[in-house]
């Protein structure tokens, strides 16, 4: 080497950094998740930094506004006097679609023709069906005018201990919603939260470290079961689940079932059924509240137009999230339901 | 051990120093650590590997000191059928066993639980080349032990290639090669875009190619030929960027293995296809076994059948069944198709080249032999022959489906074009390594703009090399 070994060493931490930031521009356009606020009480236990914007193209491709209360939600419009909260995991957070296309988005355009929010959407990532259980008086509280709650689920099958541990409420403070919660943050852990927002290239890391170690894999939200029940033992707590629902809430609950799908090599598409699917439904008919499958539908779109509810171009066709498809089969449901009622 | 891991990372920085000290004794310092690389992924077969090395250097030198031809081709016949009946019984029993059991339509029983070797089809072709290279007199007997072994065990070709012939590799193992900053820095530059070809490109193209290819009956006529442009992006990114690992890291410590690949989708048609793709095969294929079979040489109809049983034979190097055999075969049909126009059209080359729109015929030509190589590839993808006719109805017959047109493919697709274009015009219709001026600070920031790169968007779902499994 020509140079001294002092000034090529500079050079090359020099040269790693701006590459870094040269890098981290392509992430504004390829991932970005912002902040993430975590929180003891309210609905869910943690929400994303308010007001701001999501870009994620690493299953689909979706660009998400995030509103003060930290879910992801249009930004400024009135919320209606008479709501339709629809609660649940990424499937109803949406960030692989853009905003006009998910389902909270074309439900809202279908019941109103005013610009406000009559449809809110209340969702985290792996909010699934006993944290929803536990957060849902909360959830009630931050949202009173709810007049129709749907609960999004891709999965009927969780353990007994899991669904037992649903019956404990979580507690709703006016002080820990998303802007509140923001602007009590500490100095340092705004700066953190500001070092994501900006270095994109931080959480694509951190995504492809996750991936490496096989996280994420499944979006359905299946957990194991420690052991297998029976129909009844299983029917008598999911019973309490939904009666201590009932109790929060006296409208109408719609649990919204869209089951994963599988491309069979004859070329057919057949569902996956989870096990306790039918005891689900029954427990639903006993407590009052309407089980929406999504299944027929599922199986007719793909018969009729060869459309896959889930999937997207840049991953694979037929796994991983609910693609335009999947939204539009789901908002048309879902408005048929809300209307007939 | 795989090139993309921490231990090899510290395993090369421990043997780079180590050649820093170790002088006189370099080939045995290479040879122990080229064992120690072999010896991590399974030790019982590096006993196989030695054995098959001693065979090698007993037969050649013997060959070394006999002076009587017959005796000599003897000698040479004896090891070339001891290597093959090797490499015969681990990779091909059970195929030929099933074959005659199918025949005779009788139950197999004879089936056995074989474990495939590491890079038994590698370095059993390096063991055969030192043989028939001594035998024809290309080279002398090498009577160093060391030098042997290491000849057909050499650690960054093992694995998958490129497959270096005797003559080649053993003149670089006269000298002691120097371990200077200048081969590191090409070497890493090498060796870091095929680290770019496998895991950003590669690994994720994969990502349709497994879908589509697992269920052909679900999706579209597009989607399948967009699957199949993509096989044929995966493979490509996937040996070459394979290959160019194992020249970088040989690069490093002074070694050249040769170039494996020189953009063979600009081939114009098979033949030249195949001059371009897994070059160190092809010629090893052109060398021992379309030449000695008498090449050109005995008239126009054996020079077609000489084509087409080295393509066969292949073929069937490639993966012990049918399909592998047919996908030969039909690379063999073309070239003797190439063959027999390429006569007929000799009279009239002058001619047409005269004519104008020759860059137009070129383009035309090029982009037609990347369609056909494409079609042919999916003999080599496809889970069956059955699935091959469902592949191929399919796409010609307009089927309907699932609408899978995966934008991985399209994007890499395109910036391969234009990447892969670029070096052809600049290079004379050949390939260029990468090649920064490291000592400079916009020589630094390009290459760490290519680590980032990988670092964000290397697929990290799967990482096996598609030729390690030959």
């Amino acid at each position: 080497m020509k140079k001294s070994f002092f000034i090529q060493l500079m050079q090359w931490i020099g040269a790693l950094l701006l590459a870094m930031a040269i890098v981290s521009v392509v992430g504004f356009f390829y991932y970005r998740p912002v902040g993430w606020l975590e929180r003891d009480k309210n609905a869910t236990s943690a929400v994303w930094e308010p007001n701001t914007v999501v870009v994620n193209f690493l299953e689909g491709g979706g660009i998400t506004r995030v509103d003060s209360h930290g879910y992801t939600n249009p930004w400024g419009k009135e919320l209606d006097d008479e709501l339709v909260l629809c609660i649940g995991a990424s499937y109803v957070q949406s960030k692989e679609v853009m905003e006009n296309k998910k389902y909270t988005s074309l439900l809202n355009e279908m019941l109103t023709s005013e610009d406000k929010l009559k449809v809110y959407n209340l969702s985290r990532d792996a909010y699934l069906y006993p944290e929803i259980v536990a957060g849902f008086s909360a959830a009630i509280q931050e949202f009173p005018q709810t007049k129709v709650a749907v609960i999004d689920i891709s999965n009927t099958d969780y353990s007994l201990e899991e669904l037992k541990k649903a019956l404990i409420q979580r507690e709703y403070s006016p002080e820990q919603t998303g802007d509140k919660l923001y602007a009590e943050l500490p100095a340092i852990e705004k700066i953190k939260i500001k070092v994501k927002d900006y270095f994109p290239i931080t959480s694509i890391l951190k995504h492809q470290m996750s991936q490496m170690q096989g996280e994420g894999v499944d979006v359905t939200g299946a957990t194991k079961r420690t052991q297998e029940v029976s129909e009844a033992q299983y029917g008598e707590a999911l019973d309490a689940t939904m009666k201590q629902m009932r109790e929060a809430f006296s409208g109408e609950i719609i649990i919204l079932y869209h089951p994963s799908v599988l491309l069979n090599e004859d070329g057919s598409m057949s569902l996956n059924q989870p096990k306790y699917r039918d005891v689900f439904e029954e427990m639903c008919q006993q407590n009052g509240i309407v089980f929406a499958d999504m299944g027929d539908d599922f199986l007719q779109a793909y018969e009729e137009r060869k459309e896959v509810p889930y999937g997207f171009q840049n991953v694979t066709i037929g796994e991983g999230h609910l693609n335009k498809y999947g939204h539009k089969m789901i908002a048309k449901r879902l408005y048929d339901l809300i209307e007939k009622e | 051990m795989v090139f993309l891991s921490i231990e090899f990372l510290v395993y090369m920085i421990v043997l780079l120093c180590a050649m820093c000290f170790v002088k006189k004794q370099q080939h045995l310092l290479l040879l122990v650590a080229s064992y120690f690389f072999y010896l991590w992924n399974d030790w019982r077969m590096l006993l196989l590997l030695a054995a098959e090395t001693g065979a090698v250097y007993f037969i050649e030198c013997r060959m070394g000191k006999e002076q009587d031809k017959k005796k000599k081709k003897l000698l040479l016949t004896v090891g070339v059928i001891t290597l093959l009946i090797v490499l015969g019984f681990f990779k091909y029993y059970n195929f030929f066993v099933d074959s005659i059991c199918a025949v005779f339509r009788v139950q197999n029983s004879f089936a056995l639980n074989i474990i495939l070797p590491l890079g038994i089809s590698y370095y059993t072709f390096q063991g055969l080349s030192l043989l028939l290279d001594v035998y024809y007199g290309k080279i002398e007997a090498e009577k160093d032990f060391v030098k042997v072994a290491l000849c057909i065990g050499f650690f960054p070709q093992i694995t998958a290639g490129p497959i270096v012939k005797a003559k080649d590799m053993l003149v670089q193992l006269k000298e002691v090669k120097p371990v200077n900053w200048d081969n590191i820095a090409q070497g890493a530059q090498i060796f870091l875009m095929g680290i770019f070809k496998k895991k950003v490109i590669a690994d994720r193209i994969g990502v349709q190619v497994d879908a589509v290819f697992g269920a052909p009956q679900v999706y579209s006529a597009g989607s399948l030929a967009l699957a199949a442009v993509a096989y044929s992006i995966q493979i490509y990114c996937d040996f070459s960027g394979y290959s160019d690992m194992a020249i970088g890291v040989a690069r490093m410590m002074g070694f050249d293995l040769g170039r494996n690949f020189n953009l063979p989708y600009f081939a114009k048609n098979t033949s030249e296809f195949w001059r371009r793709w897994h070059i160190s095969l092809s010629t090893w294929f052109r060398d021992y076994v379309y030449i000695p079979l008498g090449g050109s040489r005995k008239g126009k109809v054996r020079t077609y059948l000489n084509l087409i049983i080295t393509m066969m034979l292949s073929g069937l190097w490639h993966g012990a069944s049918w399909q592998f055999v047919l996908w030969g075969a039909i690379y063999g049909i073309t070239n003797a198709l190439y063959k027999i126009y390429s006569d007929f059209c000799k009279p009239y080359r002058e001619k047409w080249a005269k004519l104008p729109g020759k860059k137009v015929r070129i383009i035309l030509a090029i982009v037609l032999n990347f369609l056909l190589v494409t079609t042919i590839q999916i003999f080599f993808r496809a889970e069956s022959i059955a699935d091959v006719w469902i592949i191929m109805k399919r796409i010609f017959t307009g089927a309907e489906g699932v609408a899978y047109y995966y934008v991985y493919t399209i994007i890499y697709g395109v910036l391969l074009v234009i990447f892969e274009t670029w070096k052809y015009i600049k290079n004379d219709g050949n390939d260029i390594y990468m090649n920064l001026n490291l000592e400079k600070f916009s020589g630094k920031l390009v290459f760490c703009i290519i680590v980032w790169l990988i670092l964000c968007f290397a697929y990290v779902g799967s990482n096996a090399f598609i030729y390690a499994q030959f």
